[in-house]
């Protein structure tokens, strides 16, 4: 090969690669922040990125226009309600406090504040289901915050630069999900799963083969593993499996979230040291 | 200039393929213009060149990604080389073996990207995420090819005066 048939260019080439090699290391050993060069890229591409996403919006709102018209009526309606439940929510809250306080409690669950932000490119691997959004540390956002939306778990926050933060999401095929079934308190985990991921559904795995977990049966995020807090719905178990081990039983869970239609998400800011916390 | 227009036109695309291509899906998978670009620059390019932009391209792609920083910007830089090493050989004159090109190294790649972050890692089943998702990949890649083919054309028609 030519290339190589020069000195410089074989030391370029084994230096790039040296370095590479240093920067995977690097990065696979979980910093907290996004390094220089992975910074820089994602400081550079992130407002391209949120203007292009800005305007597929605005094409898609004016042919979804009567849709969003209905959508509108309907969570303004949502709205008075939940503003409703807030003035009884506050009230709870101020009594709670109250009483906290005299028993000299300490909150264990933290103070959880949500960051707003936009889902402006996804992965360029079409079986990733990982999300790039345009809040990063700037805005508060930490590694292994919980991503939310308003109809329950996006995932959590696996990699973050100054302006934008990566999200890997429940369909991805590295997340693994602390769950437990609502109705009968059963403990599972959700996972993500290829042969799964073209439909946007998620495994549940390793519930009891003896309880009865049965299908519109509501998965919820149980707090343990140290990333998610608990009481976020995941999905609704859709098919249950049989598993040829015998012990456990295996599901299908379809996210309350809709992947295929995710522009904009909540990250729930704990003011938790995650680094004290056990990974999930 | 033409190489500012080079990066100008990598980074569209790469803004295009990460950006716009989740609201164009064909069977769930989304076409990836950036890597078409840069197979068919390499095809048609030389080493130097191929191998820079082949870089640029992967580390772009790993600031989108949750793989460790460098993969994709390694797995590219050695890409663009093999195939503009093999491009003053086959595919100078020709934009069917051009199209044919993407579609093999477009394979490649996503094989050999798919092998590290799923199958090796999550136990995703070879042969289902083959067929369903590199596969299909490819094809969309090779047929996308055909408007990036020109376009590289007019970018570098100094250099290939053929095609």
């Amino acid at each position: 090969m030519i290339f190589f048939k020069t000195n410089k260019n074989k030391i370029i080439i084994i230096a790039i690669t040296i370095t590479l090699m240093l920067s995977m290391f690097v990065s696979s050993i979980g910093k907290e922040k996004a390094g220089i060069i992975s910074n820089t890229f994602g400081i550079i591409l992130t407002p391209f990125q949120t203007a292009a996403d800005y305007i597929m919006q605005a094409f898609s709102y004016g042919k979804d226009k009567s849709k969003f018209e209905n959508e509108n009526t309907i969570l303004k309606q949502q709205l008075i309600t939940a503003q409703k439940e807030k003035a009884d929510y506050d009230d709870l809250a101020s009594e709670n406090a109250k009483l906290r306080a005299m028993l000299e409690l300490k909150k264990n669950s933290g103070d959880l504040n949500l960051i707003a932000a936009d889902v402006v490119a996804t992965d360029s691997s079409s079986w990733s289901g990982v999300i790039k959004i345009n809040k990063g540390a700037s805005s508060g956002i930490k590694k292994n915050d919980t991503v939310i939306t308003e109809a329950g778990l996006v995932g959590y926050v696996s990699k973050v630069g100054q302006t934008w933060a990566i999200v890997t999401t429940i369909t991805d095929l590295s997340s693994s999900v602390s769950a437990v079934i609502e109705r009968i308190n059963e403990y599972c985990i959700v996972q993500g799963d290829i042969s799964l991921y073209d439909k946007n559904l998620c495994a549940m795995k390793y519930a009891s083969a003896d309880s009865a977990v049965s299908t519109g049966d509501i998965v919820s995020t149980s707090g343990d593993g140290g990333i998610y807090p608990k009481g976020i719905q995941i999905g609704k178990i859709t098919k249950i499996t049989v598993n040829t081990n015998g012990i456990s039983q295996d599901a299908h869970v379809e996210p309350f979230v809709d992947f295929s239609n995710l522009s904009a998400v909540m990250v729930m800011r704990s003011s938790i040291d995650r680094n004290e916390l056990p990974s999930a | 200039m033409k190489k500012v227009l080079t990066y100008i036109s990598l980074v569209l695309l790469v803004i295009l393929g990460t950006s716009l291509g989740r609201y164009i899906e064909i069977f769930g998978v989304s076409p990836n213009p950036a890597l078409c670009f840069v197979i068919i620059y390499s095809l048609t390019n030389g080493s130097v060149r191929s191998a820079s932009l082949g870089l640029v391209c992967g580390l772009i792609f790993d600031s989108v990604s949750n793989v460790a920083f460098g993969f994709n910007g390694l797995i590219l830089m050695y890409m663009c080389l093999i195939s503009s090493y093999f491009s003053k050989r086959f595919y100078y004159h020709n934009k069917t073996a051009l199209v044919f090109g993407v579609f093999m190294y477009s394979l490649f790649y996503e094989t050999l990207s798919m092998l590290f972050t799923a199958v090796i890692f999550s136990d995703a089943p070879f042969f289902h995420t083959f067929f369903r998702f590199a596969l299909v990949e490819a094809s969309l890649n090779s047929i996308i090819a055909i408007p990036i083919l020109f376009w590289v054309k007019w970018l570098n028609n100094e250099y290939i005066r053929g095609i």
